[in-house]
């Protein structure tokens, strides 16, 4: 978690782009050049403010103020968005959105940290959805319950213990592509650093990330402190295993050593292997439906089945309530849509 | 800019010397009023990172000039908008909307209250502010070093003056705008609240020895639709933000026209990396941004970020003042900037007036907005380019390849008397085109638009490129410009 006394340094415009492209490429900006084109393409946000009467007036964020059919109802948003070639689309009844600020301005704290904000003004935009007054499509209010910030702190606790750091480094061609490194100190990270510091902090590299992460690992606790976790590879490597559909990716691409984790803690460990199990065994149903031997080994299924589902139990849900990393791929895969930024790759 | 108060003091003179090699004639230095205010309510401008004399005597040993930003707000990477928690904790500072909550604006990582500008108590907390600081540097505006002041809150593309048409402290009601239409009585009151807040800091500062003729207003949001630069731009030198690279070449154009046009000698920020926060942008979008900015005509800029310590991504030197990978496009920016040529417009001109701009904020989707939501760029860029009254104009003439300007007045258009400094483009309205004559003749510059070569055909008579040779076209390369010349006498057509 982030405060306002976290610093960021270490990074130039490409390594963090690089960076963020990894889990948000639709996030991403453009030249004022390229903005024409992409108003062609599917992509954005479709924004519609309506009225009791029906009237309304929208704006896409890549095609500018659209003229627009009166609003309906609801349940057309993801018609008018698909029409209009957007993305994702809010709808908001005229005064939702100052409604959203009152309860928001009410019921903010000056010492709230980001969990609590970000909490306060999701409840705040969960009430006006549930009230009729705000829509969105798709909808992501409704797939992902809302944890408390108790939950939130012991994940946090969970993921990186106070002192401690981490470290995720992405090699391109025989060299460092992007890097985060961050330090958490009290409740917060303190420092937020990139590929510019970790050069300063080991020095050259030899090139094969399964060799350097060791020297990476030592630089790192040498200038900031203990390791929880760090995670090597190539770049395209974990492009590709953050927008995975099957799990079971992480686990072989571990195993293969396409993918270094080090140190590797328990969380980590169980999220991989949990993912393995479940897609060998998802493999495995499949398999034996296909060859109709389902019936043979019917008793079985409903134990596997079973072990499967506390195994995604047990992985994130208990923590979260929901799992992170299948939120994550539906997103990077709605947000891909971007391509990669594959021009200009080694120009900043 | 420089964060100076970011960077270990011993940075210093390598940073000012890198800056200066790529160009820069000034340094753009933020005071952050939240950095400088120690706990007992005192001020600081001498300690380590916050000693200014030492800064500024660094700036004058390199023979550059000193831009000195007081805010209330006026770093981007600044937690807190830059102002001491107390001032932002203190109810009667606080913006309020009509249940009287506090209006919250984003401060990444967390939401604050947003000070209110009609706040008697605010407005005395920021004169207490700017005054200390004044005192602080005016022997070095005596002395030369500080060039100008800037004051106010941003400038920053992703702000309008929300905290006033959504203001509902005691102190924004007292004031009743002359018209009974709603629309337009919140565009006045806006407008009066806002200009009014700025020149009481700017006879703060002229009260502590500044010349008013040295200040700086900044103005939030975007100029075209701000009552607040319309009740300022034509009798005070403003500064000045422009639509974020998102908005696209024709917005960030017409700004930059709108900007040279209409205003007296702005400072305009051009964007250089990021918040950590914000849209990741790489060095090859803000470069085209900045280059279609100075081909518009701006002749002074400043680049947000040269270097910051903390909470800036992409600045254009790291914190050691080394200058990253990206520099030498901007140094051929400055030299870029250095041959534009300057003399009278021949343009096309459309006039825009208060009822304009009025015209413009009625027809805006989704006003009136909360600054949270706005800051979503691209909701904020497509808003802003679509709602000016002349659009449709502007597009004619920009599809012909026509150079246009703005003029102040009631509205309407003159669109003759350009056909001799209109060029044909392939793609069409692929370049934008601005007409410039000089003592030499005439200089056509042009700046492509979209992310394709535009090949350009001059219009009659005899052109030749900077170096002299004739041309009888010329390419310009996506985020480029080029510029093509005719010498005084060599018309081959008179018009």
């Amino acid at each position: 978690m982030i405060s306002i006394d976290t610093e960021f340094t270490g990074f130039d415009a490409r390594s963090w782009c690089r960076l963020v492209s990894l889990v948000a490429p639709g996030a991403i900006g453009m030249a004022p050049g390229s903005v024409h084109r992409a108003s062609l393409e599917a992509g954005g946000v479709l924004w519609v403010i309506y009225r009791e009467d029906g009237a309304a007036r929208a704006i896409h964020s890549r095609r500018g103020v659209l003229a627009f059919e009166a609003w309906s109802a609801s349940s057309d948003l993801e018609r008018i968005a698909a029409k209009h070639g957007a993305r994702y689309a809010i709808a908001a009844k005229e005064g939702a959105i100052e409604e959203l600020y009152e309860r928001v301005g009410a019921r903010l704290h000056p010492d709230d940290d980001l969990f609590s904000t970000v909490l306060l003004v999701l409840g705040a935009l969960r009430e006006l959805i549930d009230d009729g007054r705000i829509h969105t499509t798709p909808k992501l209010m409704g797939a992902v319950p809302l944890p408390t910030v108790e939950v939130l702190h012991r994940a946090w606790d969970a993921l990186l213990p106070d002192g401690k750091t981490a470290v995720v480094a992405t090699f391109e061609d025989a060299s460092l592509d992007t890097a985060l490194i961050v330090r958490r100190r009290g409740a917060s990270l303190d420092r937020v650093m990139g590929p510019e510091a970790l050069r300063a902090m080991v020095g050259p590299l030899g090139g094969d990330f399964r060799r350097d992460f060791r020297f990476v690992r030592d630089g790192v606790e040498r200038s900031l402190g203990p390791l929880a976790f760090g995670l090597y590879a190539e770049t395209e490597t974990l492009r590709t295993l953050l927008r995975a559909q099957d799990s079971g990716l992480w686990a072989r691409g571990i195993a293969a050593r396409e993918v270094m984790l080090d140190p590797m803690p328990a969380w980590m460990a169980m999220a991989a292997g949990a993912g393995a199990l479940r897609s060998a065994v998802s493999r495995s149903q499949a398999l034996l439906e296909a060859i109709g031997l389902a019936g043979i080994f019917g008793p079985l299924a409903g134990p596997v089945r079973l072990a499967t589902d506390v195994l995604r139990e047990v992985d994130f849900r208990a923590m979260l309530g929901f799992d992170p990393l299948e939120l994550l791929a539906l997103l990077i895969r709605r947000s891909a849509s971007s391509p990669r930024p594959e021009d200009e790759e080694r120009q900043p | 800019m420089m964060r100076f108060s970011t960077l270990d003091p011993t940075r210093w003179p390598a940073c000012l010397d890198a800056l200066s090699d790529l160009g820069f004639d000034a340094v753009d230095l933020p005071l952050v009023w939240r950095e400088h205010e120690t706990p007992d309510g005192a001020f600081d401008f001498v300690d380590g990172r916050l000693n200014l004399g030492a800064l500024l005597d660094l700036v004058a040993e390199r023979g550059m000039r000193a831009i000195v930003r007081l805010g209330p707000t006026c770093a981007p990477d600044a937690p807190g908008l830059g102002i001491p928690e107390r001032v932002l904790r203190d109810r009667e500072c606080q913006a309020r909307t009509r249940r009287q909550n506090p209006v919250v604006a984003p401060d990444p990582p967390r939401l604050v209250p947003l000070p209110s500008l009609a706040s008697s108590a605010y407005r005395s907390e920021c004169a207490r502010w700017v005054g200390a600081a004044c005192e602080a540097l005016v022997a070095h505006f005596q002395n030369g070093t500080v060039s100008r002041l800037a004051l106010g809150h941003g400038p920053d593309a992703l702000r309008r003056e929300d905290c006033l048409e959504i203001d509902h402290h005691p102190d924004a009601l007292e004031y009743a705008p002359e018209h009974n239409d709603p629309l337009r009585g919140a565009v006045e009151r806006e407008a009066v609240r806002g200009a009014s807040f700025l020149e009481h800091l700017a006879r703060t500062a002229v009260d502590k020895g500044f010349s008013d003729d040295s200040l700086l207003l900044a103005v939030p949001g975007a100029v075209l639709l701000s009552g607040v630069a319309w009740e300022l731009l034509s009798e005070r030198a403003l500064l000045c933000a422009l639509p974020l690279p998102e908005a696209g070449s024709e917005a960030i154009w017409r700004h930059a026209r709108a900007i040279a046009s209409l205003a007296k000698p702005a400072l305009v920020e051009l964007r250089v990396g990021c918040h950590p926060l914000g849209t990741p942008r790489r060095a090859s979008y803000t470069t085209p941004a900045a280059n279609l900015a100075l081909s518009a005509g701006l002749r002074h800029t400043t680049a947000v970020m040269g270097v910051s310590g903390r909470g800036w991504v992409g600045a254009l030197l790291d914190e050691r003042g080394v200058p990253r990978a990206h520099c030498p496009r901007w140094r051929a920016l400055n030299r870029f900037a250095a041959t534009l040529p300057e003399g009278e417009e021949i343009a096309a001109t459309m006039a825009l007036s208060y009822e304009g701009v009025v015209e413009a904020r009625a027809r805006t989707a989704l006003r009136p907005l909360p600054m949270g939501l706005l800051a979503l760029r691209d909701v904020m860029a497509a808003e802003f380019y679509e709602t000016d009254p002349l659009r449709a104009t502007e597009r004619e003439l920009t599809a012909r390849g026509a150079p246009w300007s703005l003029a102040l007045g009631e509205s309407h258009h003159a669109l003759e008397g350009v056909e001799h400094v209109t060029p044909t483009l392939d793609p069409p309205g692929a370049a934008l085109v601005r007409a410039v004559k000089t003592s030499d003749g005439i200089a056509l510059v042009l700046a492509a638009s979209r992310d394709v070569e535009v090949r350009v055909t001059p219009p009659p008579g005899r052109w030749t490129d900077v170096e002299g040779r004739d041309l009888a076209g010329l390419a310009v390369m996506p985020g480029e410009s080029a510029m093509m010349l005719q010498g005084v006498g060599e018309s081959e057509v008179r018009w």
